[in-house]
């Protein structure tokens, strides 16, 4: 980007719409997990489409690159700009209007760089319950869960938010707004483009407003804990709870004896509870006022088949809020660690229990004392497969890593699973999209994005 | 020796509350309600003795609804032998009454230790531990943060205070009201659940007791904090002290 560039940009701005400072940039450069580490010369806060869609429109014409970023918690780098510094940002947090709260059809129509959690909790006071839940709450802004097809803690009740999502409007590559805002959820009038930027990980437009459906708050919510010695149990376990009571979970988390010994090291001790080789948190939701709902689900345990060792029902919100912190405290324990490989993978029930065994034997004969953090929302089949190295030997990081990967990979391919069940793609696994997508999809994929952005001004450098 | 836990079931500390629309109270239909946290503590104090030998039975008691049946439940599903309801029409009675109730169930029950949250986390009151005192003469502990009982008949009860710490020595039998830090609360397990539906609740009409329940205090309304402004940015450190000194007023 030109010096006469940049001045001719920022000259369309107001001075709190953009930042040239390093301090600013290098913070916006670079990602959650410190992983990484681009450059750029100008990152933009636009406070309306209006602005977006001129940034755009000078972008396309100079072919100038473009980083959409929302609350910058991706974890997979394509939240930041590569390393070549020839890219500026858009950020959207100053894009965080409520447009419109629907009550009679329970939907909302909210700015992208509206956070989470704000949302969420605006929402409680309707008794509202907006469908997507995770870790980075505080964080992420609904603009980029829309663009990773976010998936999170409710998934198994709620989908991932492409189930939700009723219309989007965005900002296309040349400048023109696309607006698909239509609060109906019936449109069969030719494809449907939204759900091409569901998911597109900011390659195709930026993503300004949605309107997502809403869900009934439950009147309250009881967590179930269990621990069991072998994994097996847990898929027992889950087809019996899930049998059971099906419509009432909103949560059914599993984490295994290394993720819980990580989060005890980096995060907080372990209280009150049994340890064991795996763990499971079920989360049941009081949708139908039911009185006395914990004795309901007691009632209906089936407890001549269930096989564990030990199992809890929470009495308070507070215990709630105790025992999903173990759960949501695992990524930020594995964020002390020096070495890890993540990986975050989807495998079907019936095969995770062999990919778990043969993956894991694989890894620790490659590099000895290796952990398996395993954790993850089983209930959707993913499974968060983090290894961590001990000991490094003589190879570097780089090709430790690639190794690891291939092992994971190979199994995941050989298992019928995918490489990526929620994070998605970025800069991280661009290589193993390559090996692992059909050719046929891959260049579908390709034509698609030329279509919408002949330049490759957007994002460039992630996915493809 | 036999201790008596005095357990309130109140809107769970994590709700957010809701002042009702009339503002005559809050609101607490399709609610979720808890045991009050202090209680919950004062619980699990008294399993902790009797897990030690130094206490051969807890007795649950509770006074509200019907309703309240589930809170002794759950204090039973953490160890607790036994449970007594006193049924009312209404929830909420004062800190004076709920200590004459408590008076007269320890009358017939004649526990060594009567152990009680510092407050409900509803009214915030802390008077009821006090009250019971008073009325049945025993000597007190309040806020304790720490608990031994000795060989002699004696407990030794670490207070918290405004500033630190006191430890004092009270004669069994007494009153102890609990404090956050004394203990972290156990979960009930699924076989503590189960058996705790076997084990007895007795359930004492509030007429069968000769106490006038009648409300001493009025509420005249109920109001919601004012909701804090968002605060603002400031481009430097000469606007900030502009605005503390011209619109906060503060320096
Ligand atoms: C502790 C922790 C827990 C997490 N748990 C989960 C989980 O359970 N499930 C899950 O799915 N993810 C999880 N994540 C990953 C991450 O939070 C999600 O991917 C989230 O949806 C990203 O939102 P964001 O606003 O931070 O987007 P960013 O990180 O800023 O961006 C992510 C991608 O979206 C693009 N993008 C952002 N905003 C826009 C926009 N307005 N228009 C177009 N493109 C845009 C970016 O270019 C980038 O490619 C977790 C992350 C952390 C740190």
């Amino acid at each position: 980007m030109k010096k006469e560039e940049l001045t001719e940009l920022t000259n369309k701005l107001h001075p709190s719409e953009y930042s040239t400072e390093s301090d600013v940039l290098k913070k916006h450069c670079i990602d959650w997990r410190g992983e990484f580490i681009g450059k750029s010369k100008l990152i933009t806060f636009p406070r309306s489409v209006k602005k977006i869609s001129e940034i755009l429109n000078f972008c396309q014409k100079k072919s100038i690159g473009v980083v959409p970023q929302g609350g910058n918690t991706g974890l997979v780098g394509g939240s930041v700009p590569t390393k070549k510094g020839n890219e500026i940002i858009i950020n959207l947090s100053n894009l965080n209007k409520i447009r419109n709260i629907d009550l009679i059809g329970n939907s909302v129509t909210v700015e992208a760089g509206c956070i989470l959690d704000v949302i969420k909790t605006k929402l409680e006071k309707y008794d509202l319950e907006f469908p997507l839940s995770m870790g980075s709450r505080g964080n992420c802004q609904i603009g980029g869960n829309i663009a990773t097809n976010a998936g999170g803690l409710n998934v198994i009740k709620y989908g991932t938010i492409r189930q939700n999502i009723l219309g989007i409007e965005a900002v296309l590559p040349d400048g023109r707004i696309y607006n698909s805002l239509k609060n109906v959820k019936k449109n069969n009038t030719g494809f449907d483009l939204k759900h091409l930027l569901i998911g597109s990980e900011g390659t195709l437009g930026v993503i300004t407003a949605a309107t997502i459906q809403l869900f009934p708050l439950p009147k309250e919510k009881v967590v179930l804990w269990t621990s069991f010695k072998d994994f097996s149990q847990v898929l027992g376990f889950y087809k019996n709870i899930n049998n059971r009571f099906k419509d009432l979970i909103t949560s059914f988390e599993f984490m295994n004896k290394e993720s819980i010994e990580v989060l005890e090291k980096h995060e907080c001790k372990f209280i009150n509870l049994k340890k064991n080789q795996c763990y499971c948190l079920v989360e049941f939701s009081n949708f139908q006022k039911i009185n006395d709902f914990n004795d309901f689900i007691f009632s209906k345990m089936d407890f001549k088949n269930l096989d564990t060792d030990d199992l809890i029902l929470s009495k308070s919100e507070s215990e709630n809020k105790r025992l999903w912190n173990y759960r949501e405290s695992i990524p930020l324990a594995e964020k002390k660690e020096n070495f890890i490989i993540p990986h975050d993978i989807s495998i079907p029930l019936s095969n995770i229990s062999e990919f778990v065994k043969k993956t894991t034997t694989s890894i620790k004969e490659f590099s000895i004392g290796a952990k398996i953090i395993n954790f993850g929302h089983l209930g959707d089949n993913n499974l968060h497969f983090n290894v961590l190295i001990k000991k490094q030997k003589k190879l570097s990081r780089k090709s430790i890593c690639r190794s690891v990967n291939k092992i994971v990979f190979d199994n995941v391919k050989i298992y019928g699973g995918a490489i990526s069940a929620e994070h998605g793609i970025g800069q991280l696994r661009k290589l193993e999209l390559k090996r692992n997508k059909k050719v046929l999809e891959l260049n579908k994929m390709r034509d698609i994005k030329k279509i919408f952005d002949p330049q490759n001004i957007l994002n460039p450098g992630k996915i493809f | 020796m036999k201790a008596l836990v005095c357990v309130k079931r109140v809107i769970d500390y994590n709700v957010k509350i809701r002042v009702k629309s009339d503002k005559s109270g809050v609101e607490t239909d399709n609610v979720k309600m808890s045991m009050n946290p202090f209680d919950e503590i004062a619980v699990e104090e008294a399993i902790r003795l009797k897990e030690k030998n130094q206490i051969q039975e807890v007795v649950i008691l509770s006074i509200g609804t019907d309703k309240s049946q589930e809170t002794i439940r759950s204090g039973l599903a953490m160890g607790g032998d036994r449970g007594i309801l006193v049924k009312t029409e209404k929830d909420q009675l004062e800190p004076l009454t709920v200590g004459k109730i408590i008076k007269s169930v320890s009358d017939k029950e004649k526990p060594d230790l009567i152990i009680l949250g510092k407050q409900a986390i509803d009214d915030d009151c802390n008077q009821t531990g006090q009250i019971v005192a008073t009325l049945l003469e025993f000597p007190q502990a309040t806020f304790a943060s720490e608990l031994k009982k000795n060989n002699d008949n004696t407990l030794e009860v670490t207070r918290e205070v405004d500033g630190g710490l006191e430890t004092v020595k009270i004669n069994i039998p007494c009153v102890v009201t609990t404090d956050l830090r004394l203990n972290e609360p156990r979960y009930a397990s699924l076989p503590n659940i189960m058996k705790a539906k076997q084990k007895k609740i007795d359930v004492l009409e509030i007429g069968s007791f000769d106490i006038d329940i009648k409300d001493r205090l009025q509420i005249l309304e109920v109001n919601e904090p004012p909701e804090r402004k968002p605060g603002i940015k400031v481009d430097d450190v000469d606007s900030l002290v502009e605005k503390l000194k011209n619109e906060a007023k503060v320096l």
